[in-house]
């Protein structure tokens, strides 16, 4: 099951700041939904546990994150793969950032895709939650890039 | 009296009913590991690291296996296919590269089936994906390779050419252009999964308990990719749950169980497939797609000239299906007159679960076409549904195809005036009338078929001359037991035909006793040394291959009672008769109460031999008999020769109601009728019958093996897959003819395949039904999304074009 | 994933073709493993994991339920019946009979779970129509008969068992 998604927005920090915050796993990570932990392993890549439910099916996912910064300083880059269950996911995300007045507009883009047990068993279930899960993201991304604006204003 | 063509109870229900068989997950060896295959989640991704250091640190886990150590341990299963596709590395675990979705990538060895699962949950695979590759036509574009080794996913391509077809294309007075035709996946997915228990003996031999339904290829195969003789295995089976083809290729995982006692010092291995694993992973039926079909007709409507382009999926391993490359051909003019064909056929390996032999195996899919075919046309040129099968059946029996192959013998415009009949044509007429007048969407279809049995191997070296197969054989060893029962062994190793029961009843007539008094052996055993390398249960072949070797024992067991009784009755040979007399089974001189038992027979050969004179020394009452069918290896530069013994044919007649608002097809009438020559025991016949028509219809219907863009199979389980139920299953008016074979002895011809009929016929009723809203049938699986979806757009401009002349 | 902590064993007591079994058991072991590992009554069979096949089925205090979806605990002190309690001192049930006599079994997988949703039927109602046999089965998967003969093995049982 391949899900694709995309979408923009704007937050208030500068490209850099932005760039900065985005090319750093240990702060990029937490935002993720159901974020638990994060283990650096280098300087690009990192261990990042979350936790996984359909329904009542639930589990917690490791996932291998790796920083694609050959775009720096316009764009920053993920891929990620992690298993669960039996199953597996692979996700790939970028930001490119363009300055707009004093703030920063995010075109992001995502393209995840599941395989296994997991698909099989949740089937349609998947793609809303994914959509939920992916609008938590980008809501804490706006929200940690916007320090001045009030929390949880998108989602 | 006579006890072939009667039905008596089965020998096999006395222990079945009771729940008292014995199948591969019922062994149950204290102290026997058990093991857990763990598979890869992706189509087709590299494997760049396994770490099973905490499955093997888990308690209660013995070892765990790798690709890595099977590469190092095994030689890699032997190719069928030439050329390229011959360089496929085929082994049970992925070494390097999974290439479907539930492909074995480690094994665990453990004291409980559930600490074996929950070790290998422990077991740390990194994946890098790759680029999936799903679709036949997809392979042969070989942008994505599959197997590196091969450097190219195609499998094998040829054309088979007979006749003169641009000439009958010239001559035509109709040409029939159909753009696309699907043969969907799915399989009859026995009820009972693979299983295995596999013993590497310390002292170096290999047993194995299973529920292996071709344990002669089976042995040939584990044998040099586990790099022992042959005489080291021994296959044994017992009671085995359904096979319909499906279980010819679960020696993988009996290679993995034997590689896994062995490194537990020789401990027993047992495997139970669970449902899951069965429906990802054990052999899908073959996909088949027909590409740019031309079909010439004259006037009359009668079929002169065919060409076409067919491409087979088989799958991430071919391993069985390059031979599904030529088994269609068997049949290739299905049941029709026609002489001039040409078919481009090829074979690409994908993404997807390596397909297997199953019911009715690569004939069903050139028949469903060859049905498709004639049904459209005679839509298309208005000639209605029986009147164009009429007008292009073949009748003079034996006929030899343009390939060479020979039908034996058939009826079928009897057969199609017996399923009329049952199914009441003319007013099943009138009311698809009075239905369309109230713009309801009713459609009845026939579908012809042909079930081809007792297959010449030899049809092999048409795809690779290489491959050391041909002909046919079966064995039957029968004897006299210590205590004078009649002992039969058989290499069939069956899975639910009854094979005990009508051997039974073919021995009971040869000695003149009863099915009660001759006792079948169950399954299968390498160490009764009644088998060979053909041996097993596929391809329709027991009532004339395994029939026909037990018929022969019997004439050699009657020989040498005949000589001995001779002797100790003090009596000429012609003078015996056999019988039943008071102290059982006997010999006796005709006419008088003068009479030698079987214990006695026995007796002297066996316990009491100072008495035999030298001249009985060769008499054993232990008798082994191979038949061989008569087959020549076929011309294999001009594809030509005969493929098969029998031709059995049935007759189906659906009529189908489709709603206009969700696309659900639902079945209002239903007949089969059916053509297997001589029929052994009618009852398991009719049983064969009513089995394969189930498979059918839920096959057209209900069960497809769908995958999504990246390669899951999204029907994973039986709630996705759903098999067909007592609900959804159609009363069957069922109807028999016998056209017997002149090349068998009994005149019976295979049968069991059922050759696809219902999925020829349902489609047959959809296009009935929906040939008036612009459609053409184009698939063979009819659910209700894909019938909606095709209703909403009409597809009959795009698919077919029609050129009069 | 389980824990690698030990499980505590559950004792429990099951009453299975009228003997009483005891034993300290896995919370998670299912019914059917219980009858087939346990107590080495291997005539029912599992066929599949979601409940759909009912080649396990057995009764659960005279009701049909599917083994693979019971776990043994839940049968603690309850009284089980499985393909092995039909015949009685060797004589065959009447549906067994019937399922033999009308060929209403091919491999005999499906079989065991077949017999006992049928006897469950016609204990509850021993003139089914048509149609209740097969509601009755519609849980029970066969592979190798298409149903049709089950459908008149259990007519004729229904009718033997009624002496008509």
């Amino acid at each position: 099951m391949g899900i694709k998604f995309d979408g923009d927005f704007t937050v208030t920090s500068s490209p850099a700041d932005t760039y900065a915050f985005l090319a750093d796993p240990e702060r990029f990570a937490p935002c993720l939904p159901t974020f638990k932990s994060i283990e650096v392993k280098g300087p690009k890549t990192a261990l990042v546990k979350i936790g996984i439910g359909v329904g009542k099916i639930r589990g917690s996912a490791g996932i291998t994150l790796e920083l694609d910064d050959s775009g720096a300083p316009d764009c920053a880059a993920y891929d990620g793969k992690g298993s669960i269950m039996g199953g597996a996911f692979n996700f790939a995300t970028s930001f490119k950032l363009e300055a707009t007045g004093a703030g920063t507009v995010v075109h992001w883009e995502g393209d995840l895709s599941m395989f296994g047990k997991l698909v099989a068993l949740a089937g349609g279930l998947i793609r809303p939650i994914a959509k939920k899960d992916i609008n938590r993201l980008i809501a804490a991304l706006e929200a940690e890039l916007s320090p001045d604006l009030a929390e949880g204003a998108a989602g | 009296m006579s006890w072939v063509g009667k039905s008596p109870r089965r020998k096999e229900d006395n222990r079945l009913v009771r729940g008292r068989g014995l199948f591969t997950d019922d062994d149950q060896t204290p102290g026997m590991l058990h093991m857990y295959v763990l598979r890869s989640p992706y189509a087709h991704a590299n494997i760049l690291s396994i770490d099973v250091s905490a499955a093997e640190a888990y308690p209660g886990v013995v070892c765990t296996l790798t690709g890595k150590e099977v590469a190092e341990q095994c030689d890699p299963y032997m190719q069928l296919a030439p050329g390229k596709a011959a360089g496929i590395l085929d082994y049970s675990i992925a070494v390097d590269r999974a290439r479907h979705q539930g492909e074995p990538v480690a094994a665990v060895f453990a004291e409980t089936p559930a600490i074996a699962m929950d070790a290998g949950e422990l077991i740390e695979v990194d994946y890098e994906m790759l680029d999936p590759v799903l679709s036949g036509e997809q392979g042969l574009e070989d942008k994505e390779i599959v197997h590196e080794a091969a450097g190219t996913n195609l499998v094998w391509q040829d054309v088979y050419e007979y006749g003169d077809v641009d000439k009958a294309f010239d001559e035509a007075a109709h040409i029939v252009k159909i753009d696309r035709l699907h043969f969907h996946r799915f399989s009859s997915t026995p009820l009972e999964g693979n299983a295995c228990v596999a013993e590497w003996t310390r002292q170096g031999t290999i047993e194995f308990f299973c529920n292996n339904s071709f344990a002669g290829f089976a042995q040939q195969l584990l044998s040099p990719a586990l790099r022992v003789g042959s005489e080291q295995i021994r296959i044994r089976t017992h009671d085995i749950g359904g096979s319909f083809g499906n279980k010819i290729w679960n020696y993988i995982y009996m290679t993995i169980a034997a590689l896994g006692s062995r490194k537990a010092g020789g401990r027993k291995v047992k495997w139970s497939e669970i449902r899951n694993e069965n429906l990802l992973a054990s052999g899908h039926g073959n996909e088949r797609t027909f590409l740019d079909t031309e079909v010439a007709l004259d006037q009359d409507g009668v079929m002169t000239a065919l060409r076409s382009r067919h491409i087979d999926d088989c799958g991430a391993y071919p391993r069985y299906e390059p031979l599904g490359c030529v088994i269609w051909s068997q049949v290739i003019p299905a049941c029709y007159q026609l002489r001039n064909i040409r078919i481009d056929f090829s074979q690409a390996v994908t993404n997807k679960c390596p397909a297997v032999p199953n019911r009715g195996y690569s004939r069903m899919q050139h028949l469903w076409f060859m049905e498709r075919v004639i049904d459209i046309c005679g839509h298309e040129l208005g000639i209605p549904a029986d009147e164009i099968r009429l007008r292009n059946y073949i009748r003079d029996f034996p006929y030899e195809t343009p390939n060479g192959c020979v039908y034996d013998s058939g009826n079928y415009p009897a057969m199609l005036e017996m399923a009329q009949e049952l199914i009441g044509w003319d007013a099943w007429k009138a009311k698809q009338a009075e239905a369309r007048d109230e713009g309801r969407l009713l459609g009845i279809g026939i579908g012809t078929t042909l079930d081809s049995g007792t297959n010449n191997f030899g049809q092999a070296q048409i795809i690779n001359p290489h491959l050391p197969f041909s002909g046919n054989s079966e064995v039957c060893n029968i004897q006299l037991d210590l205590d004078g029962a009649v002992v039969v062994s058989l290499g069939t190793g069956p899975s639910g035909q009854g094979h005990e029961t009508a051997t039974s009843q073919v021995v009971a007539d040869e000695l003149g006793i009863e099915p009660d008094m001759v006792h079948v052996r169950t399954g299968f055993d390498g160490s009764w040394n009644a088998f060979v390398g053909h041996s097993g249960t596929y391809a329709s072949q027991f009532a004339v291959t395994g029939l026909t070797a037990v018929h022969g024992a019997c004439q050699k067991l009657k020989a040498q009672m005949r000589r001995l009784a001779a002797v100790l009755l003090e009596a000429s040979e012609d003078e015996l008769e056999f019988g039943v007399g008071d102290e059982g089974p006997e010999l006796r001189v005709k006419g008088t109460d003068r009479a030698v038992n079987y214990w006695y027979l026995s007796n002297i050969v066996n316990s009491n031999n100072a008495v035999l004179s030298d001249d009985l020394g060769d008499v054993t009452l232990n008798v082994r008999n191979v038949y061989r069918p008569p087959f020549e290896v076929p011309d294999t530069e001009r594809k030509f020769g005969n493929l098969t013994l029998t031709y059995a044919s049935q007759l189906h007649i659906a009529v189908i109601e489709v709603d206009r608002q969700t696309g659900h097809a639902k079945i209002l009438d239903y007949a089969a009728v059916d053509d297997c020559g001589k029929a052994i025991n009618p009852q398991i016949v009719a049983g064969q019958v009513h089995g394969a028509t189930g498979h059918g219809i839920g096959a057209a219907i209900m069960e497809t093996f769908q995958y999504d863009e990246i390669g899951n199979l999204l029907t994973s389980t039986f709630s996705d897959y759903v098999p067909i139920t007592a609900l959804n299953m159609p009363d069957v008016k069922y109807g028999h003819i016998e056209t017997p074979s002149p090349f068998s002895f009994n005149g019976a011809k295979g049968m069991g395949e059922g050759g696809g009929a219902p999925l020829h016929t349902v489609s047959a009723a959809m296009q009935d039904a929906l040939f008036g809203e612009g459609i053409i049938i184009q698939d063979s699986h009819h659910s209700p999304p894909a019938v909606f979806e095709v209703m909403r757009e009409g597809n009959r401009e795009q698919v077919v074009t029609v050129e009069n002349r | 994933m389980s824990t690698t902590e030990a499980i505590e064993p559950v004792d429990v007591a099951i009453g299975v073709n009228g003997e009483r079994y005891k034993r300290a058991i896995e919370p998670r072991m299912l019914l059917v493993q219980f009858l087939r590992e346990e107590l080495k009554l291997t005539g029912t069979h599992i066929g599949c994991d979601t409940t759909y096949c009912g080649a396990c089925t057995v009764l659960l205090n005279g009701k049909p339920v599917k083994s693979c979806t019971v776990l043994a605990v839940q049968a603690d002190q309850a009284q089980v019946m499985t393909v092995e309690g039909l015949e009685q001192d060797g004589e065959l049930h009447p549906l067994q009979a019937a399922f033999s006599e009308h060929h209403g079994l091919q491999c005999g997988y499906c079989t065991p779970g077949m017999l006992m949703s049928s006897f469950a039927l016609l204990t509850a109602n021993p003139k089914p129509k048509q149609k209740e046999i097969r509601n009755a089965i519609a849980g029970n998967l066969c592979r190798c008969t298409g149903y049709h003969n089950i459908f008149i093995a259990i007519d004729a049982a229904a009718k033997d068992m009624r002496g008509s």
